[in-house]
């Protein structure tokens, strides 16, 4: 019956077709279409605004020293012996936590840490290839340059005392670049940079800024930086004449303008923005209406230390205790530091013993992850520092953070000149008489000591215990293993399909 | 596969602002960057199809469509993933490689018509393989997205299809000790030291007597092998009846509902067969606040399932009035309806919806708002 049907009932119809084509209008390169409403990369720098502009976009770096979840502050705190990382759990913030207990690797390790300095770091070196050919005075020129050149070192130093092993760029790169094989340097060799990039700049910077200007860059804070970079290449000797000019006499006012102020606890009050003791400040404001879409990013311009260190489910029971905004509960401190600082008067500036408060019922709070109910009171936010503007309550405190002050640099050159003799002496006194402590005879270990207290929280610790070589000794508890976690892993997005190898023990 | 979405004018790099900052007075002065590298040798994505068709008439009721195709296309194009030190901020986009999408399509319809009974199926059937044959500058692959704090989890690599997923490959969990001591590489050495009972038993693919990145293995593909739909239509006297179903079978989905980095967040009743000491699970591993063996932040097997289902996504029963009934009122016709979307699922998959999942480019379900189940109840008047 079905072969009766078929003979008539099947059509069959057989269809060959090829064909070619583009997604698009035509064959041509995409560049045929011209913006005209927008400048790209080869017609801008015209100008001094535009030149500016491009320089203000080089500062913008600077915030990722207290701005974002992935700050410098906040994380390397974590790390060192003073802090634990805190925070909700065990896994808020796989790079946080990984850096508290040494299970750091390629994939926690944020890969914002490298890839935010190296935009710093191609946006001054656009600007540098740029500026030659804009229309503008030579003297401004030649100040923007030594801006661009000092953070440019800045940033390379920062990417240096984390991953060691770093590409060393100097050029903006190209499309046409083989950008995937460029390999990394000798340290050595970007310390060099690092070191003339700063030498270069430093004559053609001003000696102060005021008004405005706080906050750029003068040819103090680069003399501190260069100070800085010299004692960790260990050129002591380099080191503490740098230092020597930034200091002046120990506890007067330097030829910069430089003094320590006289109450320790001010610095950290949060409209004393920019004091005589100021060196490198990070300025945060609560004008930028930041929100979480753009956390950390360019228009971030909210301190976010604040509210990382704020204790969970905090309520005020008495009027002895402070009136703080519930945050995050990171960088808890531990029992080690609280012991470390009894009866030294910077013990309270730096941390608020709310265990305590809880037990007086003056104050409650949540115990959170590894809570020691000691916190950073040098960062806390309270409900006065809530910003009145629009955006995100969390994300808009205006505290700004000094990244080098005159103390560490006292501290620093005391060390240069190897914990001896009657400079150090001097600058060791400084620090103490300021806080009302007498002197007690200068020594490496003395500094080391005065470090560790007076700078407690300011996320120089972990770097400062790495650089002495104390590491391995005082964080093999948490984890530290000497001859890896001296440097961080490499992200992992760096090691894909380049010439980046991994730093050693990682994988 | 391959897109025309990729926005304008990606092959300059421009400055641009929201890079702000703040100096001593307080005013942000907006600041400026570079945000992409620029790409002048950008070119379009080309294509070039082979087919082969036929349409066949069976029966006078039957009708069938076989169309067999061969699509090679040229350039794709796709933002690439750039290192770091570059020092942008947005991927630039890139004719990135090559790849070619084989398959089949075949549709068959029927169609009969009664006195009182009418029927009408219409069916399709698709089967892709797809493959990357090309990458730039001779790359063995290329990193697709990430999820949360694990890195990549799949690849554009040569030979595979487009958006493998790529991660480690657990070989049950260890039950005891003894099966983590006895987990031995050529040297002797333990080849997961730090393992507890309840950990994964990570395989060591490449045999170098250590688990490390260079273990990840194609672990599936994203792209559905094969897909399919199917209408019906049915009448008997007034009342009628349409059914529409579809489907996808030979992908997989990460299935990626829970963030990593809250520790308490909220698991699904799943993880209630976990192990719990021997014998008790060889799939759900150990739930522990130290997860140093990456259970649960490893990218593997562990995450991805099948996105296989078959949805009905249309059903409709329909009365239309008598006439003598509709014309007593004054209308030519009057049809009562429901209507169901989306009426009902059959997958094996535990996110909230594989159609959605799968309408992610790599098959990453971020937890996507799943599509509502509606119903509809309407009457169609005619005056």
């Amino acid at each position: 019956m079905k072969n009766k049907y078929l003979n008539k009932a099947v059509i069959l119809t057989l269809v060959l077709g090829v064909s070619f084509g583009s997604v698009g209008c035509n064959d041509d390169n995409l560049e045929d279409v011209k913006n005209s409403g927008a400048f790209d990369t080869s017609n801008y720098f015209k100008n001094e605004e535009q030149c500016f502009s491009a320089l203000v976009g080089v500062y913008d770096v600077l915030r990722k020293y207290s701005g974002g979840f992935e700050n410098m502050v906040t994380f390397f705190n974590a790390g060192s012996d003073d802090f634990y990382s805190g925070g909700g759990s065990s896994t808020d913030g796989a790079g946080i936590q990984g850096m508290s207990n040494y299970t750091i690797n390629s994939n926690t390790m944020p890969g914002s840490y490298w890839n935010d300095y190296y935009q710093g770091i191609a946006r001054a070196n656009l600007l540098l290839e740029k500026i030659p050919g804009a229309s503008m005075d030579d003297n401004v020129r030649n100040r923007f340059i030594s801006e661009a050149k000092t953070l440019r070192a800045l940033y390379y130093f920062e990417l240096l005392r984390v991953f060691g092993n770093i590409p060393l760029i100097l050029e903006p790169v190209k499309a046409s670049d083989d950008y995937y094989n460029i390999p990394q340097a000798n340290p050595a060799d970007v310390y060099a940079q690092i070191e003339a990039d700063l030498n270069e700049a430093i004559p053609n910077l001003p000696i102060m800024a005021t008004g405005a200007e706080r906050g750029r860059i003068t040819q103090g804070t680069a003399r501190a930086i260069l100070g800085k970079v010299y004692l960790y290449d260990k050129k002591n000797d380099l080191a503490a004449a740098q230092f020597n000019q930034v200091n002046g006499t120990p506890g007067q006012t330097s030829q910069y303008g430089y003094k320590l102020v006289s109450d320790y606890a001010s610095l950290w009050e949060v409209d004393n923005k920019f004091t005589s003791e100021s060196i490198l400040e990070v300025m945060h404001t609560n004008k930028g209406n930041s929100d979480w879409g753009f956390w950390g990013a360019g228009q971030d311009e909210g301190n976010s230390i604040n509210i990382m260190v704020g204790p969970r489910s905090y309520s005020k029971k008495s009027d002895d205790a402070p009136d703080l905004v519930s945050g995050w509960a990171f960088n808890v401190a531990t029992d080690d530091l609280f012991n470390f600082m009894q009866g030294d008067p910077r013990l309270n500036p730096t941390i608020l013993n709310i265990k305590q408060l809880k037990a007086d019922n003056k104050a409650d709070y949540s115990p959170a992850y590894l809570d020691t109910g000691y916190f950073l009171n040098k960062y806390l936010p309270t409900k006065a520092d809530i910003s009145p503007y629009p955006g995100s309550m969390e994300l808009n405190f205006r505290q700004n953070y000094i990244v080098i002050r005159l103390a560490d640099t006292y501290l620093m050159e005391a060390e240069a000149l190897g914990g001896t003799g009657s400079r150090a002496q001097a600058l060791l006194d400084a620090v103490r008489a300021r806080v009302g402590l007498s002197s007690v005879p200068v020594s490496m270990q003395a500094i080391k000591n005065e470090r560790r207290r007076e700078l407690a929280g300011e996320g120089h610790r972990w770097f400062d215990l790495v650089r002495w070589g104390d590491a391995p000794a005082v964080l093999g508890s948490r984890g530290f293993v000497a001859g890896k976690n001296e440097i961080m892993p490499i992200p992992f997005n760096e090691l894909t399909n380049t010439a980046i190898k991994q730093n050693p023990g990682y994988n | 596969m391959g897109n025309d979405q990729i926005g304008n004018f990606k092959f300059a790099s421009y400055m641009v602002g929201n890079s702000n900052y703040t100096y001593g007075d307080n005013v942000i002065i907006p600041g400026v960057r570079p945000n992409t590298l620029e790409n002048p040798d950008l070119h379009w994505e080309e294509t070039a199809q082979l087919n082969f068709a036929a349409d066949l008439k069976l029966f006078t009721n039957f009708n069938l469509t076989v169309d067999w195709y061969k699509k090679k296309t040229t350039g794709i194009l796709r933002p690439v993933l750039i290192p770091g030190y570059v020092g942008v901020t947005d991927a630039p986009v890139a004719n990135i490689g090559d790849m070619e999408n084989r398959g089949v399509e075949v549709s068959l319809g029927y169609k009969k018509n009664w006195e009182d009974f009418g029927i009408s199926v219409n069916s399709n059937f698709g089967y892709l393989k797809n493959e990357v044959t090309k990458l730039e500058d001779g790359r063995e692959y290329i990193n697709g997205p990430g999820f949360q704090s694990m890195g990549p989890v799949s690849r554009i690599q040569v030979g595979e299809s487009y958006g493998s997923f790529y991660g480690f490959l657990n070989d049950g969990i260890f039950q005891n000790q003894a099966e983590i001591d006895a987990y031995k590489n050529a040297n002797g050495a333990l080849i997961i030291p730090g393992a507890r009972p309840g950990d994964f038993k990570w395989i060591d693919t490449n045999g170098d007597g250590v688990i490390d990145d260079k273990d990840k293995v194609n672990l599936g593909n994203s792209v559905p092998k094969w897909t399919y739909g199917v209408t019906v239509n049915l009448n008997y006297k007034n009342f009628d009846l349409m059914v529409f179903a579809q489907g996808q079978a030979g992908n997989k989905l990460f299935q990626g509902l829970r963030r990593l980095d809250m520790l308490y967040a909220n698991y699904q009743t799943a993880i209630l067969d976990r192990w719990t000491g021997e014998g008790t699970s060889n799939t759900v591993p150990i739930l522990s606040t130290n997860d140093s063996n990456g259970n649960f932040s490893k990218m593997s097997n562990y995450y991805l399932q099948k996105g296989d289902y078959l949805r009905i996504k249309l059903l409709q029963v329909g009365y239309s009035l008598p006439e003598n009934v509709t014309k007593s009122i004054g209308a030519n016709k009057i049809r009562l309806y429901v209507t169901g979307e989306n009426v009902f699922t059959f997958t094996k998959y535990t996110g909230y919806d594989p159609e959605i999942a799968a309408g992610d480019d790599f098959g990453i379900d971020r937890a996507y708002y799943p599509q509502a189940r509606t119903f509809l109840f309407g009457a169609n008047i005619q005056f």
